[in-house]
């Protein structure tokens, strides 16, 4: 059962592309094949290990509903990330095996990240996705910004990983476990201690950090900005999905008591959402903007885990999972118009819709979903979310979300201006080309947003099931 | 399983030709034309297989949830009995020969994939409205029937004329589509349930006779808007301004007939009300007689078709209104087969004529050696309208007159015959008219046919639909009698009443073409014939009885007059305080942007601050 799952297959890509790298063979055209063969084989395996069940290691990884559910949307995230990594003009031919090696360990860590049952084997997970991902950063060749913004993703990473680490040894001086089923089952006795809470919170700091949620953000404006577009789009979808699955898992451990936290919770998606909003308001950059709107979207994503109930969880799931597709398509065009891998900024979008009217589509849905307009499966998630919201008697966060998302129209709607209202401009930006799996990718997203908008009813029951690990059933 | 599948091509197929017509390059001009036939045709001949395997059997129902409410659920999928057994199948074959004949017809037009992308478009919404198991689903492609006759109407955008007919006629059916959008959102919170099975069954009981009433009053609006009822009938007379086929596909054979149908489907529903009943009734008739005066005196040809199809509408809603679902269903598909092909033949002619759609202009070609064939066709069409023995027209006609005789309605059946004998007048005024075969300035050579020129495969694309339509018109419903009596209600066993019935209309019938032969059958013709000696009458029909100056004014007065004061409520409150609020967020996005300051140490003392004073907040509660 084991060796068809989604981990060996990971491990072997990157153990592939570790020996690819030692023999420093200049044949590009090859390894990008390869990749996507990679990609398309872990995301065959995580289709075949949804099923897959079982606690291995002495309940330090453990393979749930859950947990192989987030796998598919990561694997599927991970092959995307693989098939637009082609024709990488801003990182050196000599260094593409390398890039490949730590995506794939990124990958590898975040899918077990989502699957770890102890503390240790969290920490070791994250560790190993945040720095596969820290040195991913600086690839981008002649680059200092990107230096700069590898350290900055670093220090504060680093920081994140010291305040979680520190939330995790208090836990275990607490419970005299790592297990974290035994930290749930002394949970009565600990609830009524403050010094839990402290632990408690501490131990999240480095997935909000994932998320690039309020305090945690500030990182992301600048990495996203600095590093290479596909990377970025990987840093900002499946990296938060990890994030996202993990934060859930570890909330829900709480239980009911969880719920001792919302008033922490509904402060950071707030501040996250307005600030993220109102930053985006202003940006020139591509890039940039996208950092800020995904804070903003992180934001969304916390509103189902205040929530807590099944109907929230399922809805942040179903969000995240639809969100790890449009962001992805948005980052795609980027990386489709900049010009030798420099980063975007508005004005390039000038005409986009007859350089290439199926690019400006896939841009024009993916933004829309991003925004939320109906009947793309953004609206869709964000219906779930926010109706969940106030369902569940968080009128007010609902309301404060949707005023969020009517001011996150502006500015995805300013770059559709570009892109289709602008004035065409001269020779020099001629017709773009797509490759075959471009095309492909771009019709695959809109089929996706489309139908998972229009019949949620296909995404949904997957979610629900995978998130009903949580009460029992 | 099988009939599912058939089922799933005929719907479906008309979208999947929009679809790849859409994604053709576009300087393929001959694809989009074979690909929209090709795959009609293939949903057309699907349908006519369902029809004769299914039709007399059992109904079939396919459906899945699609959308919950807290207590209402929408379900998409077919409901098919013989109701939207016989409109599918008529309205795939109609679409068919009608696009068939835009290849010809459109030749020379330089945007065919648009041409077409539309039209099959249109085809498939209307397919799947006809189709459709709940009234909620029918409604969005009631919607989309809409958008497709908008486009189509304003698809030569560049001249104004379509431009404002196009906008016109989607405003006005918008605002007939809010009443049935209301009578949606009221079934959906009383019911529950918008099945059309279960509407049918059990809505009268659920709802009280008010909420019945208001129910059926509103759906009735959006009826009023689609099947160009008074008085939001005056879009459609405008809406001649879209290319030929559009008249012929969209306003006289299907998109018109969505509104019948839309009575017909839910018929066991509204006939619990006899409010209901009396009014669409009254409406009915009132639409009839009213555009049946307004095509006397016509001259355009296109546009006396028009009128003509708002009264036969108003006629088979009335037909609906006294109670023959049967009948107002039966006039509904044969009045689509010769009104189309009647459209068809009008573009022949307007074609010959140099793009004149006047009749006197026809008049004064030599269209006897020219066209003899599309004549006789124009004829039978002529006939088949006036409800003359033997083409199906009467047939239709027939079993309305028969039921209200039977059923005692006399005042009703006296309107009836007043509108028979108007529109046999009318008709037959527009063909002696157009078969004049004069040898006016124009006319050109006699022996120069008008196709000169024209390749085989477009002259095929001419003569073959039309062809087809008038045989189907001349024999069709006697072909196939033995086979739809049943359905229709159509008497075989004949008793004095019938007789007498069938003796009153035949001769009001011919007292119209008589008539009509009187003023312009002759060598010496006029113009306007007997309306224009009751004093008062020309006048109301040259100003169109002011329906348009009365939505002109509604539309001056008080639309213009609240949307003035929106305007100024937009400058003055809306858009200032939208301004400043937006202004505000630009600048406290600029704040925070600023806070940004790229400073690495700064970020991570500010996020350890938080963290420290959230610590702070966990040990103090």
């Amino acid at each position: 059962m084991w060796f068809y799952s989604i981990e060996t297959i990971l491990c072997a890509a990157a153990l592939f592309f570790f020996f690819w790298s030692l023999k420093k063979r200049e044949n590009t055209r090859a390894l990008e094949s390869l990749a996507s063969f990679w990609g398309a084989l872990a995301l065959a395996g995580a289709v075949f290990s949804l099923g897959l069940r079982g606690v291995f290691f002495n309940g330090s990884y453990q393979m749930d509903g859950f947990s192989q559910f987030v796998k598919l949307v990561l694997a599927a995230g991970f092959f995307i990330a693989l098939v637009i990594s082609k024709n990488l003009e801003d990182i050196e031919e000599k260094i593409r095996p390398e890039y490949y090696l730590f995506l794939t360990t990124a990958s590898l860590g975040m899918v077990a990240m989502v699957s770890a049952g102890d503390l240790i084997t969290l920490y070791t997970s994250l560790e190993l996705s945040s720095y596969s991902l820290y040195i991913l950063i600086p690839l981008r060749k002649k680059d200092s910004a990107s230096v700069e913004a590898s350290m900055k993703y670093l220090l504060t990473g680093v920081a994140a990983s010291g305040v979680m680490i520190y939330g995790f040894s208090l836990l275990f001086g607490l419970t005299q476990t790592a297990d974290l089923t035994g930290i749930a089952m002394k949970l009565p006795e600990l609830v009524r201690l403050h010094v839990f809470w402290v632990a408690f919170f501490l131990s999240l700091a480095g997935f909000l950090f994932k998320l690039s949620l309020f305090p945690l953000h500030a990182w992301a404006p600048d990495v996203y900005e600095g590093g290479n577009t596909q990377i970025v789009g990987f840093i900002s979808t499946v990296s938060k999905m990890a994030g996202l699955a993990v934060l859930i898992r570890l909330v829900m451990l709480l239980g009911p008591d969880q719920k001792l936290l919302e008033g922490i919770w509904i402060v950071i998606a707030l501040v996250s959402m307005t600030l993220g909003n109102l930053a985006a308001l202003v940006q020139s950059d591509m890039k940039r903007m996208l950092a800020y709107s995904s804070i903003a979207q992180a934001g969304y994503l916390l509103i189902g885990v205040i929530c807590g109930n099944e109907k929230g969880l399922a809805a942040s799931l179903f969000y995240g999972t639809v969100y790890v597709f449009m962001n992805f398509g948005a980052f795609f065009v980027a990386s489709v118009i900049s010009r030798e891998g420099r980063n975007v900024s508005l004005s390039d979008f000038h005409g986009l819709s007859s350089r290439s009217p199926l690019l400006a589509l896939t841009l024009m849905l993916s933004l829309f979903s991003l925004a939320g307009v109906p009947p793309l499966a953004g609206f869709t998630g964000k219906w779930f979310l926010f109706s969940a919201a106030s369902m569940s008697g968080y009128k007010a966060l609902a309301f404060a979300a949707i005023i969020n998302s009517v001011i996150s129209l502006y500015y995805y709607l300013r770059i559709i201006k570009e892109a289709y209202a602008s004035p065409v401009p001269g020779v020099e930006a001629g017709p773009l080309r797509l490759g075959l799996e471009g095309r492909i990718f771009c019709y695959m997203l809109i089929v996706f947003l489309s139908v998972a908008g229009f019949f949620p009813g296909v995404l949904m029951p997957l979610v629900t099931q995978s998130v009903a690990v949580f009460f029992g059933v | 399983m099988m009939d599912l599948n058939l089922l799933h091509i005929s719907v479906w197929a008309n979208f999947a030709a929009f679809f790849l017509i859409t994604f053709l390059p576009k300087n393929r001009v001959k694809l989009p034309p074979a690909v929209a036939l090709l795959f009609s045709g293939a949903g057309a001949a699907a349908s006519a297989v369902l029809l004769v395997r299914r039709f007399g059997g059992e109904m079939l129902e396919w459906k899945f949830p699609w959308l919950t409410w807290n207590s209402a659920q929408v379900n998409l999928g077919y409901y098919l009995d013989d109701l939207s057994l016989v409109m599918l199948t008529s309205v795939c074959l109609i679409s068919f020969l009608i696009q068939l004949y835009s290849v010809w017809y459109m030749n020379e037009d330089a945007d065919k994939k648009r041409f077409f992308a539309t039209i099959t478009f249109f085809t498939w919404a209307m397919i799947s409205f006809v189709v459709s198991v709940n009234l909620f689903a029918s409604y969005l492609f009631w919607e989309l029937i809409g958008l497709a006759s908008y486009l189509l109407i304003g698809f030569w955008h560049e001249r104004p004329a379509p431009r404002r007919a196009a906008i016109k006629a989607f405003v006005m059916t918008r605002f007939g589509d809010l009443g049935f959008l209301a009578a949606v959102i009221l079934l959906i919170s009383h019911v529950h349930n918008l099945d059309i099975p279960f509407l049918n069954s059990q809505a009268a009981a659920l709802l009280g006779p008010g909420e019945l009433l208001l129910v059926i009053v509103l759906l009735f609006f959006g009826v009023m808007g689609k099947s160009a009822q008074f008085p939001l009938h005056t879009w459609l007379p405008d809406a001649m301004e879209g290319p030929t086929p559009v008249s012929a596909l969209i306003h006289s054979a299907t998109m018109v007939a969505a509104g019948v149908y839309l009575l017909v489907r839910l018929f066991p529903m509204i006939e619990v009300s006899q409010g209901g009943m009396h009014y669409i009734l009254f409406i009915g008739a009132f639409t009839s007689v009213l555009a049946a005066c307004l095509a006397l005196t016509e001259c355009d040809m296109k546009r006396i078709l028009a009128y003509s199809t708002v009264s036969q509408l108003g006629f088979m809603v009335m037909a609906v209104g006294s109670g023959t679902w049967h009948g107002g269903m039966f006039h509904l598909i044969t009045h689509a087969f010769f009104k189309s092909m009647l459209f068809l033949l009008s573009g022949y002619f307007i074609f010959v004529a140099h793009h004149s759609n006047s009749i006197f202009d026809m008049a004064a070609l030599p269209l006897k050696e020219k066209s003899k064939w599309m004549l006789v066709l124009l004829w039978i069409g002529a006939l088949a309208l006036s409800g003359l023995f033997p083409f199906s027209g009467f047939m239709s006609k027939e079993s309305i007159f028969g039921y209200l005789l039977e059923t005692r309605q006399y005042p009703v059946y006296g309107i009836a015959l007043f509108i028979s004998f108007l529109t046999a007048y009318y008709t037959t005024r527009m063909a002696f008219i157009v078969s004049k075969n004069g040898s006016g300035p124009g006319a050109g050579d006699k022996r120069d046919s008008p196709l000169r020129g024209q390749s085989l495969e477009l002259r095929v694309a001419l003569n073959l639909p039309v062809t087809v339509l008038g045989i189907l018109t001349v024999a069709g419903v006697w072909v196939f009698l033995p086979w739809h009596k049943e359905f229709f209600h159509i008497h075989t066993d004949w008793h004095a009443r019938e007789w007498m019935n069938l003796g009153v209309t035949s001769a009001l019938v011919l007292a119209g073409i008589g008539t009509s032969f009187f003023y312009f059958g002759r060598k010496s013709f006029s113009e306007k014939g007997w309306p224009a000696l009751i004093p008062g009458l020309d006048f109301l029909i040259s100003k169109k009885f002011f329906m348009d100056d009365f939505w002109n004014a509604v539309m001056e007065k008080i639309v213009k007059g609240f949307s003035r004061l929106s305007v100024w409520s937009d400058a003055h409150i809306i858009n200032a305080a939208v301004n400043h609020v937006g202004l505000a967020c630009v600048r406290s996005g600029r704040a925070v942007a600023e806070l940004q300051a790229g400073e690495v140490q700064r970020y991570i003392l500010v996020a350890l601050l938080v963290i420290v004073s959230i610590i702070f907040y966990l040990l103090t509660r």
